[in-house]
């Protein structure tokens, strides 16, 4: 069964990369029936992310993004593009199972340099996650489904909030490369593809937000701190014109840390769940 | 509580559980009263459960009532042999009184048990000695009879001894009967207990008398003896008696007759059967008395009562037998010495000298000590004064007094000769059969001993100083092959630091046997010697204790970590713990101290790094689970090693080098 999983997994992404070549190919063509592909843009975020222990179960998930993008002058990281700020309180299930719920406040900013409108606006979600994890050979791999419920507005002065809900898959995987298990001192890359649909009153045709192709290399530096640094392509439907596909190029720069607050008698045993 | 006095006469050892006894028991003493002990009692060599009464009066403790004390162990006989004994009579006002019964046993069994009349019952084998009569106020009375019988499968096979004294108030009246096995000796008393008329051996067979001890009053007149074809009738004593003494009859009597009996018959040395008789008496009665003494007043010697003649020892007799006794004393033991010296009975073999020496001392030994050393005995035994000293003397050396030159053979067919003197002409003072001339005879040899014996000793310590070296030298090289053994066959496994300080420990030792082999002081060698022989091990406690490091450092490393479980991974990760002390360990302590054997060993500092090593890696387990966080606050400050072993509590053992 697991193996089955694993190649299934395996020829998806696959897949995937194949199609979203295929799509850039037809890139050029403006016919109303087929889809239009923008030229990519460059981003490069740099996110943390914090899971801090505050108690047997329970977790706090803190994460800070801060994603730049292009401007005609500057590739990359010409200009602020949004400032984002993911929390929840999360349920550790099992070693290889856990749950998240909590609220995210994204500030975006204005990058259309020839606009006049607002400058800045707030965006709300409450979202919820389940991950699930599982050993395979050396490496692990990982399946994260998160759900959001979002509300955005546009920058025009008279816009009014819409709301939108987001439904996200994700696999990943980390391989460890210079040992046999993730350890300190392990470098590792790590493979994700993450599929982004919507659905809404606002979304017409329009269902697939974004595909996110990623490859990471990532490096324990000890059980509570990682670092890790990748590129990423993604696309997908454009909220206008479900026939037109924006396109990203993104560097992603990611630092994880997982402190635990709790007091030293707490922690102990520190890997016993099912107690 | 009042403080109990015991008569002077008791044994310490009974007055000591008597009296804890006594002051435990939570009675007020008031006027009489008679007490009950029930339990353990100790009486010379006898130790047992015993029962009896005793009075309390003003103070002093008096046995009083019956007393029985018992000792035998079930255990003991089936598993080898059982010696046990019982003592039952009674006491009056602390004198033994009434009927008394001693049995003394040993026995063997051989372990095959029978059912009787609901009991079980075991087959014993052995000796058994019963003595038994009535004592009146701690003298005997009556008939006393003492047998030892052998004892067969329970049943008395045949008797051994048997004895049967009539005494009146302590003294012994009348006819008297003493037999073992074969002999039966049969005499008579006067009134007053003295020896009187003829004291008949009979042997199992003979219808007439084989020996006769003919008595007159007291003296013995004659020994006769009687064999097949003749009968031999000797004088024993010179008589009349200048002075005589009425002594008993016992060990000390026997002894005189059989000297006086050597003076009258040179060649016949043998003991009679009556001898062998009485002798055996006493020391049956002796045993008796022996037990009655440490119980109260009593007098239970068999009070045989014979003439002696009597040559009383004047002033200056006495102070020569001291001086004799003194020199006796220091030779005696001095040329013993020599003669069980195993050194010298090993050097004598390879070496004339030391050969020609030993048998100097043989001959000291032999001609002047020997005699001397007898009339030591007669004169502890009291014996000296009831024999003349001319006679004694004369018979002591009876080819004349040695000369002072003595001769010696040597070689293999004791075909050398050589002669040792002493003090020129000494021997001239010897002459005469006096105790004078004992003297001057027992300090000549103790002067000659004395300058052999220096020669002799040197000899001695030289041939032992060389055996040590020898011994010693195969133990240094054994130590230190084992060492580099066990260096060379680490070399594959072990970092550079280790090795480094492993192949100068190699070479410390193998510098230290070269500094050994220089020494030429033939003492300063075997000290300096010995000295390497405990460093040495001492070096290879510590090759094993560098041996160990890297292991123990694994331990530690694993030790020192928690499982946490991570997150992002989902995975369990293993964390270090505690890394100021790791750290401290594993990059300054223990580079600290290969470095410092690597440079700094000697034999007076490899006892304190091998201890250092060991306690280091003890407190390291001992830190993992201590808190710690103070101490790794002050460990981040320091990479100072001697701050650090003072802060891990190690730094008293440094302190000892």
């Amino acid at each position: 069964m697991k193996q089955y999983l694993q190649r299934s997994l395996c020829l998806g992404i696959i897949l995937a990369i194949l199609v979203s070549w295929g799509t850039i190919a037809q890139e050029g063509e403006v016919l109303p029936e087929t889809s239009t592909f923008e030229d990519p843009k460059t981003r490069i975020w740099f996110n943390t992310y914090g899971l801090i222990r505050i108690s047997k179960r329970l977790f706090w998930d803190a994460q800070t993004h801060f994603r730049f993008e292009e401007t005609e002058a500057t590739p990359f990281i010409g200009q602020i593009g949004q400032i984002y700020n993911r929390h929840a309180i999360g349920y550790i299930y099992s070693k290889n199972i856990n749950f998240s719920l909590g609220g995210v406040l994204r500030v975006n900013f204005n990058t259309d340099e020839s606009s006049e409108d607002q400058n800045v606006v707030p965006e709300w979600r409450i979202w919820h996650q389940y991950q699930f994890a599982m050993p395979v050979y050396t490496a692990m791999i990982y399946h994260r489904i998160r759900i959001e419920h979002r509300w955005t507005r546009g920058f025009a002065e008279d816009s009014e909030f819409i709301f939108r809900n987001r439904w996200r898959y994700m696999f990943r995987a980390k391989v460890p490369l210079n040992s046999t298990k993730l350890e300190p001192g392990t470098m590792y890359v790590s493979p994700e593809a993450e599929l982004i649909m919507q659905s809404g009153k606002a979304v017409v045709g329009s269902v697939m937000e974004d595909l996110r192709l990623t490859a990471t290399l990532g490096y324990i530096l000890n059980p509570r701190l990682q670092i890790a640094g990748g590129l990423m392509y993604s696309q997908g439907q454009t909220l206008e014109n479900a026939g037109n596909f924006k396109q990203n190029w993104t560097l992603r720069f990611h630092v994880y840390f997982s402190p635990d607050i709790r007091r030293v008698k707490d922690k102990l045993p520190a890997i016993h769940f099912s107690d | 509580m009042n403080r109990i006095e015991y008569p002077t006469r008791i044994a310490s050892c009974f007055i000591g559980s008597l009296l804890s006894l006594i002051l435990l028991l939570p009675l007020e003493v008031q006027g009489q009263l008679k007490q009950r002990y029930e339990g353990p009692l100790q009486l010379g060599d006898f130790l047992g459960e015993a029962e009896y009464t005793y009075l309390v009066t003003e103070g002093d403790t008096l046995l009083e009532g019956p007393f029985a004390m018992q000792r035998s162990s079930l255990t003991a006989l089936l598993e080898n042999k059982d010696v046990s004994f019982s003592f039952l009579g009674a006491f009056s006002k602390g004198y033994p009184n009434g009927s008394w019964k001693f049995q003394f046993g040993e026995f063997k069994s051989d372990n095959t048990t029978q059912v009787v009349d609901f009991q079980y019952t075991l087959a014993i084998s052995g000796f058994q000695t019963t003595a038994a009569g009535e004592l009146t106020m701690g003298k005997p009375q009556g008939l006393w009879r003492i047998s030892r019988d052998q004892i067969q499968g329970s049943q008395v096979e045949r008797n051994l001894f048997k004895s049967q004294i009539l005494f009146e108030s302590g003294i012994p009246q009348q006819s008297f009967q003493i037999a073992d096995s074969i002999n039966t000796l049969v005499g008579r008393f006067l009134r007053d207990g003295v020896a009187h008329d003829n004291w008949e051996l009979y042997t199992d067979g003979t219808t007439e008398a084989v020996e006769v001890w003919n008595f007159e009053e007291g003296v013995l007149k004659g020994i006769q003896t009687r064999s097949d074809t003749e009968i031999i009738v000797n004088a024993i004593f010179d008589f009349p008696f200048s002075i005589d003494t009425i002594i008993n009859l016992d060990k000390r009597y026997l002894q005189i007759v059989e000297l006086w009996r050597g003076f009258k018959n040179p060649g016949v040395s043998s003991q009679g059967q009556v001898a062998v008789l009485l002798s055996q008496n006493a020391d049956f009665y002796a045993r008796i008395d022996g037990i009655l003494s440490a119980l109260g007043k009593s007098s239970f010697r068999p009070e045989f009562k014979v003439r002696v003649p009597y040559f009383p020892l004047d002033t200056l007799e006495r102070s020569q037998l001291d001086s004799i006794t003194q020199l006796f004393a220091t030779s005696n033991t001095l040329s013993q010495g020599v003669l069980n010296d195993t050194h010298l009975n090993i050097l004598k073999l390879s070496e004339k000298e030391t050969e020609y020496l030993y048998n100097v001392v043989a001959g000291i030994s032999e001609q002047f000590l020997v005699p001397v050393g007898k009339i030591v005995g007669y004169q502890s035994d009291g014996v000296l004064e009831h024999v003349s000293r001319e006679k004694l003397i004369s018979q002591l050396w009876p080819d004349g007094k040695p000369s002072e030159s003595i001769s010696i053979t040597l070689g293999e067919d004791q075909n050398e000769f050589r002669t040792f003197q002493g003090v020129a002409g000494a021997a001239r003072k010897w002459q005469a059969n006096d105790l004078d001339a004992v003297l001057q005879l027992t300090k000549y040899a103790a002067r000659s001993l004395d300058s052999v014996a220096v020669v002799l000793r040197d000899k001695s310590a030289e041939e032992q100083r060389q055996q040590e070296e020898i011994q010693l030298e195969e133990k240094l090289l054994a130590q230190v092959n084992h060492l580099n053994t066990t260096v060379d066959s680490l070399v594959q496994d072990l970092p550079p630091p280790h090795l480094r300080a492993l192949q100068h420990i190699k070479k410390t030792v193998a510098d230290y046997l070269t500094t050994y082999s220089s020494e030429e002081q033939p003492d300063k060698k075997v000290r300096y010697g010995k000295q390497l022989n405990r460093c040495f091990a001492q070096m290879d406690t510590l090759v094993l204790a560098v041996k160990q490091l890297p292991e123990q450092s694994k331990a530690i490393a694993d030790i020192y970590q928690d499982a946490v479980w991570n997150p992002f991974t989902a995975t369990i990760m293993n964390e270090r713990v505690k890394k100021r002390i790791t750290n401290s360990y594993n990059r300054v302590l223990i580079p600290y101290l290969l470095e410092q054997i690597a440079t700094e060993l000697d034999c007076d500092n490899a006892k304190t790094y091998t201890t250092i090593l060991e306690k280091l890696h003890v407190r390291m387990l001992e830190l993992r689970e201590e808190e710690t966080r103070k101490l790794e606050r002050k460990l981040k400050k320091t990479q100072d090693p001697a701050e650090i072993l003072q802060l891990l509590n190690l730094l008293n053992t440094e302190n000892q080098k």
